[in-house]
């Protein structure tokens, strides 16, 4: 502490911020952050490995994989909340420049999309296995005339996964996930060996829908019957038919988001997207969740004496209300000289809206959990 | 023997004149080998901006107001005359900027004490500031189940006042004092 005293009085030894890090760090900062946070990866890695009694040659052989350190900054920018969060790494694996060509999947009820560079993660495998070669040798692979060395034979560069969600008391989110293929006739070859092992699970069932062959498993719920589906240029996955033949139809008609205006502006507030992107139609996701929980808040205020000496049903803001002052959550991923930046703009930001997730749910499920230990308390209390 | 594992928090309150003292950033003052570091640069600065959100102009649209007009009046009802008289004493010191620091992490073969910094500057009046930190204070010794001693010393020129148990130390620096 009387060093920082020091420092704070300028002559103190040497600091955070003269080091290469925290330069490159704030180098990637947003300008006049509200927030920043810094950590050191590696040291501090090492340091829980040696607390752990672990051998730190493993981290030696890893660190590529390890960021040297992240950065977030933050700030209120206008009507957003905007961040940068930077990992820096000894290593940028190379990639081609994401193109948003999984787009096409999306349609006028699409909320939100998601698509990442899977060419990185499909290198960093690659690495893995020359240190550990053990992972190439899988029997499930060769039952299927594949072997390890065709991942990255197969499949291109770009995986998406979409979700639409239509308006109406009976309609649910959809989700829908597609990988690229660079070989269509390996892509079939994993398709079968996914089916293969959907078929473990219960009844396969098989449908051509406008030429492409979809496998479904059969279940009692019909939201939730995942489905598989391979084409020249694509292996897809839904959470139902209905999300793949949904896409498909989206890819016919060629009516995307691309073109809608919350879509076209949200691109506008984050410099590059050049390793993928999320997105998210804060509005439409906001107007969906209200239709559904407007009539819950007006019967819970109706039979709570308490809520209703506070509120009003009949001042219930309307939906448009909320709807029109949500702007649309943009991340860009972008890979860089030498490391990885994901800019995010919106009402959230990725990392507050990830953090805030985690929270609630953490919140929800400590609460559950404490209900729960004291119904049992009490149980037991009762049954002494 | 291995050290008892326990922590080493350093608190710094000090004085801001201007916003851009404010609104450097504390890296400054912590080491090189800093593990984690969190800052809120300027507090008025991030409360003027929210202002402008998209979730302040849903706050201020008539529709809202008149939903939430009870909640306000609710709250403050509901809310301890101590919260209340804490959160009086936080607007009038003026908390301008803060961090948090994780300087030293535990290793078994020098240490198994954590040491972290943790600072907060204020633009108010430094009265209040103090009277924070005591009722900071208070609530630690208050709070602790383990023998607490407490001591004062002036180094170089500042006094810093330590509470120590067997297993954690939290020295306490008012920098503008």
């Amino acid at each position: 502490m009387l060093d920082a005293l020091a420092r704070k009085a300028g002559h103190g030894p040497a600091s955070l911020a003269q080091t290469d890090a925290w330069k490159a760090a704030a180098k990637e900062a947003v300008a006049e952050p509200d927030m920043t946070a810094f950590l050191d990866c590696q040291s501090m890695m090492k340091k829980l490995m040696e607390a752990g009694g672990r051998d730190t040659a493993v981290l030696t052989a890893f660190q590529s994989f390890l960021p040297e350190f992240v950065s977030v900054s933050t700030k209120f920018d206008g009507r957003l909340m905007r961040e940068r969060a930077y990992a820096q790494f000894k290593m940028v694996l190379p990639r081609s420049e994401s193109k948003h060509r999984s787009l096409a999947f999306t349609g006028e009820d699409t909320f939100a999309y998601v698509e990442t560079n899977v060419a990185g993660a499909v290198a960093a495998v690659e690495k893995i296995a020359e240190f550990e070669p053990s992972i190439k040798d899988s029997s499930e692979l060769g039952q299927f005339g594949l072997s390890f060395d065709d991942i990255p034979k197969t499949f291109g560069s770009e995986i998406a996964i979409v979700s639409d969600w239509e308006s109406g008391a009976l309609a649910f989110p959809t989700l829908f996930a597609s990988v690229e293929l660079k070989d269509a006739e390996k892509g079939r070859k994993f398709g079968g060996l996914i089916t293969s092992a959907m078929g473990s699970g219960g009844e396969v069932i098989q449908k051509d829908y406008h030429g492409t062959m979809l496998w479904s498993l059969k279940g009692p719920i019909p939201l939730f019957q995942p489905t598989l589906a391979v084409t020249d240029t694509h292996l897809m996955f839904g959470i139902n038919q209905g999300s793949v033949t949904a896409a498909l139809d989206h890819a016919k008609d060629g009516k995307s988001i691309a073109g809608s205006a919350p879509f076209v502006a949200a691109m506008k507030t984050v410099a590059d997207s050049n390793d993928g992107l999320a997105y998210v139609d804060c509005g439409r996701l906001v107007e969906r969740l209200y239709e559904r929980a407007r009539p819950f808040i007006t019967d819970a205020i109706a039979h709570s004496p308490e809520l209703a000496k506070h509120f009003d049903v009949s001042l219930l803001p309307k939906i448009e209300t909320l709807k029109r002052n949500m702007p649309s959550f943009l991340a860009g991923f972008q890979a860089g000289e030498h490391g990885y930046v994901i800019e995010s703009t919106g009402p959230v930001t990725y990392l507050s809206g990830v953090g805030g997730a985690a929270f609630l749910g953490g919140f929800f499920t400590f609460k559950r959990q404490a209900a729960h230990a004291a119904e049992e308390a009490a149980r037991a209390q009762k049954d002494r | 023997m291995k050290p008892p594992l326990g922590l080493v928090l350093s608190l710094v309150l000090s004085f801001v004149a201007s916003a851009e003292e404010g609104t450097a950033s504390a890296a400054r003052l912590l080491p090189p080998e800093t593990v984690m570091f969190a800052e809120l640069h300027d507090l008025p600065r991030t409360v003027e901006r929210f202002r402008n959100t998209c979730w302040a102009e849903i706050a201020r649209e008539p529709e809202m107001r008149d939903f939430f007009k009870n909640l306000g009046p609710m709250l403050e009802k509901q809310t301890p005359e101590i919260t209340r008289g804490i959160l009086d004493a936080i607007a009038k010191a003026g908390p301008a900027a803060g961090f948090f620091a994780l300087t030293e992490m535990p290793t078994p073969k020098v240490t198994r004490v954590p040491k972290m910094i943790l600072g907060i500057s204020y633009r108010g009046e430094a009265l209040h500031a103090q009277a924070l930190l005591e009722k900071f204070r208070d609530a630690i010794l208050a709070g602790s189940h383990a023998k607490v001693k407490s001591s004062k010393e002036t180094i170089e020129g500042t006094e810093v006042e330590t509470f120590a148990n067997s297993k954690s130390s939290l020295s306490v620096v008012h920098a503008d004092k």
